[in-house]
């Protein structure tokens, strides 16, 4: 309370130019009825430009006042004369106020890094932030990171992409891992990397504000009062079966039709004008799996040998940094029927290395997951990507 | 006037229950095996036998309506797998809610690793918490190393799992043999199971239960909390016990409600209240949030539960509480 009542004060310093050098702020406390109503004549002597912080309501209240410095000495003599006890809660008010405004500047710097070297990876954040983390890594690393707004969501939050360049020169310099992973550099001489953080930024939004288990986009659905599609349902690929709902209220409503969300229909736009993606890997939670397509069909993929080995590979090295067992399959035969699914789409568009990631846990906490697993989940997924991204580099088609 | 017919298609045979909506006609609910039909003719893979399915006459009118009318759109809880086709059968409008291919029921062996064996012993997971869960003692599923699910006749299916369980709280594994029976589509039994464990019950938590339950019993003023855990997955230490209350009093709905066709964890204790209660245990009432995998939903229900060391957790009341799209848990909803 204290401290919005000096935010206050500072307020109206700043905008009255007006500085609190030597004021004090004093509790009085009125013994009986009598006392009471001699406090609130002090209200009435204009002279002593007094500032009731709280005001006169009943003997059981305290009064507090703020008392310039040229009126402290006559008002400190008048309260002891009629022995109305007071203490004085804020010895120098201007001294206070340099204090917080200090504290408030500080804490500032501390919850906007100024770079990514300072972004904490340790914690979840807000979407202004990752979007702010977007831009720093492309301003800290300008040849080999850029951002590319494929599109915007239906509340018009931007759809930013991340593009890791390929390089051409071995003698480029660069940041942090590039460079000492020699696998990674490997690949990162012939492909990009595009990576889109956020897919589904109204959502992520809505989780934070006001539903935590907030699960489809935020685009109203004409005729019902219920919101939202799923965006993994929306997907033009067994679109209309079974394995989606065609209930606007429910968590897998698959639209009204494929692509009708922004959301998707940027990334449709995307991989197709770019025409040439080698491996789409879609990254959800929870339940510890590594899933290839399909989801829609029993039917196994023309390439179901090679993706079943190569996701045992991926969660062979995933757990081999903490133990965190994976299951991997079809996505039908390993969760569930569910149609209009991302990585149906991407491999029916002939991207091979299709997979779908479902991350730490398996119900404990689920979706709730502890910001101290951050960073271990991302390690240890970082070498099942690693296994998928060699592998597309070293089995062109 | 709409013929509502959904269908329940295990094995060979489709159970039939037809609901008429818009009318005084008496509820149709008949359970002779019919065999249905859809424009086109379904060629299940290679696992599954070959169905073809013919819709004949739907026979019999037995029973005593009991199921409530509903719009011809589908619901909310319709199963999340379905799909609804608009056909003509003998002049009649029908609105058909088909369910999947997982129509074709697993059945025999079961791969370990796809969902069939994992949900069924995901609910071997809410039992072992029912039987013997407590604020320091929680079952998580680990491995299920081999499974069997064969259709009894008149019961349902019957499931046969080696499984790895895990103690969370003392991380110990424990390798058991569980048998469960789902009870027949439409039915409102719960399943039914039966645990053996080598050692399930290894760590004695005897005295830390006891020492929890004088302190909730002596409290001067009664604890409540909420959002356990928090939005980022954090909660206060002091908070812990009553987390896996809800755990343990959220895994008797779980069992309950739990068939072939989901797989519930618990995701959130939106609140907790302990009440006044006798001597004998200690008297909390919790909202949760629960979160069904195959149909990606959000339920939430209402619990009056009783706790002790000796008679671990007991669930008075349940309640599950209408979907709402929107809402935000509001606190302390009494």
């Amino acid at each position: 309370m204290r401290g919005l009542i000096a935010l206050a004060v500072l307020f109206v310093a700043v905008v009255a130019k007006e500085t609190f050098e030597g004021h004090q702020v004093l509790r009085i406390t009125a013994k009986d009825e009598a006392q009471l109503a001699l406090i609130k004549d002090m209200e009435e002597m204009v002279h002593l430009q007094l500032d009731f912080w709280r005001g006169v309501t009943d003997v059981a209240t305290p009064v507090d006042v703020r008392v310039p410095f040229h009126s402290l000495q006559s008002v400190k003599r008048h309260l002891e004369s009629l022995e109305l006890e007071y203490l004085v809660m804020i010895q120098d008010l201007q001294v206070m106020l340099d204090e917080e405004k200090l504290e408030m500047e500080s804490a500032a710097r501390v919850a906007e890094p100024r770079n990514t070297e300072s972004f904490d990876f340790s914690r979840y954040h807000t979407i202004s932030e990752i979007y702010s983390f977007q831009d720093m890594l492309v301003a800290e690393n300008p040849n080999l990171v850029s951002k590319i707004v494929i599109g915007q969501s239906y509340q018009g939050r931007p759809l930013n992409v991340l593009k890791v360049n390929k390089t051409h020169s071995k003698h480029t310099m660069i940041a942090s891992d590039y460079g000492r992973d020699s696998a990674l550099t490997a690949i990162l001489d012939k492909m990009d990397i595009f990576v889109e953080i956020v897919t589904n930024p109204d959502g992520f939004y809505f989780t934070h504000n006001s539903n935590r288990m907030w699960r489809k986009t935020r685009k109203p659905n004409p005729g019902s009062s219920c919101v939202g599609v799923d965006p993994n349902r929306n997907w033009d690929a067994g679109f209309g079966g079974a394995g989606a709902s065609g209930n606007p209220c429910s968590e897998t409503y698959r639209g009204e039709k494929a692509h009708s969300e922004p959301e998707v229909k940027s990334i449709v736009d995307f991989v197709k004008s770019h025409g040439n993606f080698k491996a789409f890997v879609s990254i959800h939670s929870y339940s510890q799996m590594l899933l290839y397509p399909y989801g829609y069909t029993t039917t196994p993929v023309k390439d179901q040998a090679e993706l079943h080995n190569l996701a045992n590979k991926a969660i062979t090295d995933l757990a081999s940094l903490y133990g965190t067992r994976y299951r991997y399959g079809s996505i039908i035969n390993t969760i569930y029927q569910a149609s209009g699914g991302t990585i149906d789409w991407t491999y029916n568009q002939g991207i091979k290395y299709s997979y779908t990631f479902e991350l730490r846990d398996t119900g404990r906490y689920g979706f709730i997951l502890p910001a101290n697993q951050i960073i271990p989940t991302a390690q240890e997924t970082w070498l099942a990507l690693m296994a998928i991204m060699d592998h597309t580099f070293k089995n062109p088609y | 006037m709409i013929w509502t017919v959904s269908t329940f298609c295990s094995h060979l045979f489709c159970y039939i229950n037809a609901t008429l909506t818009g009318g005084a006609f008496p509820f149709l609910r008949s359970f002779t095996p019919v065999v249905f039909s859809s424009i086109v003719v379904l060629q299940p893979p290679a696992m599954s036998p070959s169905i073809i399915i013919v819709l004949a006459v739907l026979t019999g009118v037995t029973g005593s309506p009991s199921v409530a009318t509903s719009p011809a759109a589908v619901d909310a809880t319709a199963h999340p797998n379905s799909v609804v086709e608009e056909t003509e059968i003998f002049g009649w409008q029908v609105s058909v809610e088909k369910e999947a291919e997982e129509d074709a029921m697993a059945t025999g062996e079961l791969n370990p690793n796809h969902y069939p064996a994992q949900r069924a012993a995901k609910v071997v997971q809410h039992y072992l918490n029912v039987q013997y869960g407590s604020p320091f003692r929680l079952f998580g599923l680990h491995k299920v190393h081999s499974g069997n699910a064969e259709d009894v006749a008149d019961s349902g299916r019957k499931y046969q799992l080696e499984i790895s369980v895990q103690e969370i709280i003392n991380n110990t594994t424990e390798k058991c043999s569980a048998e469960l029976l789902f009870g027949r589509a439409g039915e409102q039994r719960s399943s039914q199971v039966q645990v053996s464990c080598e050692e399930l019950l290894k760590t004695s938590t005897d005295a830390q239960e006891d020492a929890l339950f004088r302190k909730y019993q002596m409290n001067q003023s009664l604890l409540s909390a909420e959002n356990l855990p928090d939005s980022y997955g954090h909660m206060e230490p002091d908070h812990q016990p009553l987390w896996h209350l809800g755990i343990v009093a959220s895994s008797s709905v779980m069992l309950k409600e739990s068939t072939e066709n989901t797989l519930y964890n618990m995701a959130q204790v939106a609140n907790i209240i302990q009440l006044a209660s006798d001597n004998k245990q200690v008297k909390f009432d919790c909202h949760v949030l629960l979160h069904e995998m195959v149909s990606q939903e959000i339920i939430h229900w209402k619990l009056l539960f009783t706790w002790s060391p000796p008679d671990g957790v007991k669930v008075l009341q349940m309640e599950k509480l209408p979907h709402c799209h929107d809402c935000k848990v509001p606190p302390n909803t009494n």
